[in-house]
């Protein structure tokens, strides 16, 4: 049996929109590059711990509201 | 485009360009704008060859002098953040193991030559002063290449 590696899904994109923020203010929030906001929204970039922290600070979340990590899929090798 | 993809593309241009140039002084075959390149290394003086390696040397520098001066403004505007070091970090990753692949290449090129020779000449004979510049070189412009393009394609995927 083997895990494979899970995945950090996240709700920037939602939040951000709800705010009417643009990637660039969030991402002058943050100390970000606007890039960097936006792979993360497309998920193709998982972000430090502290700088998902500031993100959630940013939306004054909860971690787990903003970052939702799924587990991989166990199958056999 | 982000600093650092420009630095990553000017770099490519510049190691790219100095690649050129060294297959041109050190090898004949095909003639490209009035000079020769091609897989036979050209013999020379060691005068000539040592001024070839401070010429690429004094274009490197000076390229890299330019490029810095350049990029240094755009990065005190916007600093690299984390996910454009993890992308440096992972360039410089694909760029070691690329040096480590040629090495090997260019370590099986000579010894395998050496054990089948046949015929008088031989495709890049790195064995001579000029081969053995060429050949070295080579890999680092390579690396310094494959550094730069990685960069951007991590950043079109990261």
């Amino acid at each position: 049996m083997s895990r494979e590696d899970g995945k950090v899904h996240n709700r920037i994109r939602e939040l951000r929109l709800e705010r009417g923020w643009s990637q660039q203010e969030l991402a002058d929030a943050v100390g970000a590059s606007r890039q960097t906001i936006n792979a993360i929204e497309q998920e193709k970039y998982s972000p430090s711990l502290e700088l998902a922290f500031r993100l959630a600070r940013a939306f004054r979340k909860e971690f787990e509201e903003v970052f939702r990590y799924v587990d991989g899929e166990v199958g056999k090798r | 485009m982000s600093p650092q993809e420009n630095r990553a593309a000017a770099e490519i241009a510049l190691w790219g360009a100095l690649l050129l140039f060294i297959w041109m002084r050190l090898t004949d075959g095909i003639v490209i704008l009035g000079q020769s390149l091609g897989t036979v290394i050209v013999e020379q003086s060691p005068g000539r060859l040592l001024w070839t390696y401070v010429a690429a040397g004094v274009i490197a520098a000076i390229g890299q002098l330019i490029i810095r001066a350049v990029v240094f403004r755009k990065e005190k505007e916007t600093p690299a953040d984390e996910r454009e070091r993890f992308i440096e970090r992972k360039a410089d990753q694909v760029a070691y193991w690329t040096g480590l692949g040629a090495v090997h290449l260019v370590i099986g090129h000579v010894l395998l030559t050496a054990l089948f020779k046949r015929s008088g000449v031989v495709a890049l004979d790195f064995t001579s002063p000029a081969g053995i510049l060429l050949a070295l070189l080579t890999v680092l412009f390579l690396q310094e290449i494959v550094r730069g393009f990685a960069t951007l394609t991590l950043h079109r995927r990261t």
